[in-house]
């Protein structure tokens, strides 16, 4: 059995769970926002067994041998709406997340992707440094309080780009004349800064062993928000050479995330950079601009993993 | 220097920098997040500077960290304006993961996942963990939304005796046998950590674990000495 976690109008689990009704394979969709309405049990006797409710329907968890995890935020869903800490069914929804959450860790079920993987992207500099291990360049960064620091480190790189340490989305900005004067206020919280690599941006999604390769054109320092900065974005398909593809398998095994979405650029001097890994990706956005069957891919690896089951 | 990373309202974290004064210890705290001279700039980390106690120092004067909080809470940051509290806690928390996660020197623990401080396991993780160690394990369960007989995430010490071992690195202290203390070390091994103390219940036949924390009380000096000596020996 292949459970599904997360919103039906998530466009990449949408995806997948289309990808899996046109194989006909079972499938349980756990819908976060009916998240009141279920329950689940979790019991450690020298093994792990456990129980999940959703509405009309009982699962045991030792039924369950691959699981989709696309969750959002709980305490943004509709379900919640208005309801803060310590209200029952807020508390009750945070216990619920809290519990699937460690069934999540423990189960043996593939887990895609499993949620103490997904943790290396909440500290980017921690990230970058596995990257690094895992035989990509990456961009000279400072983390730094120190408004002199970043003066250097500015002098020293040419062009320099903020953005944040942890999972929080932060824009991509480059640092700019009219900055300067704010410098100081870094004195408040360590802030992280990087090397500008100029060049194109690619996208490759690892599923498995399979890999997509999507090139991005686009003249703004973040391509997903090209209308800031006036600027255009096309995407389209990228053949990705053996030796680069070989690496993203490595580096998505070294970080254990059965999928994910890895951020690079090339230079014109052809020198590949790896930014980060995501651990959850919004595949869905690739997919519809080049009609690469990346849900069809991540459906095929629940499958198989739901037949390699004794 | 060692430096204990908690907070200066964190009682036991202020008594552990009391007690290693000699070895120059001192408390990172978060308001030396909010100070200027931190240089983190991997992987050269010879230029690398850290804030503590309000003053800046070498990474490479740093002999040992012992780490006392699993996160930085926005609460804490009353120093920050409250709108910004939120992000900057998750923030800080994500440099000091970065941070603690590749200093040279020892640490105790190193974070994992999202904790600061080794792993933040909930109690059915740590007792699968030790049956798969081969210790026996205490049943626990957990059900939501709670039933009326179930008591949700019990903690250790429930008016029962419980025997404590504590594990620092290949030493155990604690009044435990040789059986408890064996399985005490191979379970810190299962969770990657070299500080962790784990509970036992006795039981027909012998004992059995109920509950373990990478993050121990340091209130028994034998303890917090082994610590110190491991942090300056490494």
């Amino acid at each position: 059995m292949i459970l599904l976690w997360g919103l039906a109008a998530d466009p990449p689990l949408a995806s997948v769970r289309a990808a899996l009704s046109r194989i006909g394979t079972p499938v349980v969709f756990l819908d976060q926002q009916a998240v009141l309405r279920c329950e689940l049990e979790l019991a450690v006797d020298g093994a792990l067994c456990g129980a999940l409710k959703i509405p009309r329907k009982a699962i045991d968890l030792a039924s369950i041998s691959a699981v989709y995890v696309r969750p959002y935020d709980v305490r943004q869903v509709q379900a919640l709406e208005g309801k803060r800490s310590g209200d029952p069914a807020f508390d009750r929804a945070l216990r619920f997340e809290d519990a699937l959450n460690c069934w999540l860790e423990m189960t043996p079920a593939l887990v895609i992707n499993r949620p103490s993987a997904m943790s290396s992207n909440n500290s980017k500099p921690y990230q970058i440094e596995l990257i690094r291990a895992a035989g990509f360049d990456v961009p000279d960064t400072l983390v730094t309080t120190d408004a002199s620091a970043v003066r250097a480190f500015w002098e020293k790189n040419g062009t320099v780009i903020y953005k944040s340490i942890s999972g929080i989305r932060s824009i991509v900005t480059r640092l700019r004349a009219e900055h300067r004067e704010r410098l100081p206020d870094v004195s408040h919280c360590p802030t992280q800064f990087q090397q500008y690599i100029d060049g194109t941006d690619i996208r490759i999604h690892v599923v498995g062993d399979e890999i997509f390769g999507c090139e991005i054109l686009s003249d703004a320092d973040d391509y997903r928000y090209p209308a800031r900065e006036g600027a255009g974005m096309q995407v389209r398909s990228y053949s990705v050479p053996d030796d680069l593809a070989g690496r993203c398998r490595r580096l998505a095994a070294a970080l254990e995330l059965p999928v994910t979405g890895i951020d690079l650029r090339r230079t014109a001097a052809g020198r590949i950079y790896c930014f980060e890994a995501n651990p959850s990706p919004g595949f869905s956005f690739y997919e519809e601009a080049t009609g690469q069957q990346i849900g069809e891919a991540i459906a095929r690896l629940l499958v198989n993993a739901a037949r390699a089951e004794p | 220097m060692l430096v204990v990373v908690g907070s200066r309202h964190d009682i036991g974290a202020c008594e552990v920098v009391r007690r290693w004064e000699r070895e120059g210890a001192a408390l990172l705290s978060c308001e030396d997040l909010s100070a200027p001279g931190w240089h983190y700039s991997p992987p050269d980390r010879r230029v690398s500077r850290a804030v503590v106690h309000g003053r800046i120092v070498r990474e490479r004067d740093i002999r040992g960290v012992l780490v006392r909080r699993p996160w930085l809470l926005p609460e804490e940051l009353t120093h920050i304006a409250p709108a910004d509290r939120e992000f900057v806690a998750a923030e800080m928390s994500a440099f000091l993961l970065a941070w603690l996660s590749q200093s040279s020197c020892p640490v105790l623990n190193r974070p994992r996942g999202t904790s600061l401080c080794g792993p933040n396991w909930r109690p059915q993780q740590w007792a699968l963990a030790a049956a798969s160690v081969g210790l026996q394990v205490e049943p626990t369960r957990w059900q939501v939304p709670a039933d009326a007989k179930t008591s949700v995430r019990k903690t250790p010490k429930q008016n029962r005796r419980l025997t404590e071992a504590t594990i620092v690195s290949t030493r155990c202290l604690g009044d435990v046998n040789d059986d408890q203390a064996a399985g005490a070390k191979r379970l810190a091994a299962k969770a990657g950590v070299a500080l962790l103390a784990v509970w036992f219940a006795p039981c027909k036949g012998g004992s059995r674990f109920v509950a373990a924390n990478p993050m121990p009380s340091l209130k028994d000096p034998h303890i917090a000495d082994a610590v110190c000596e491991y942090l300056l020996a490494n």
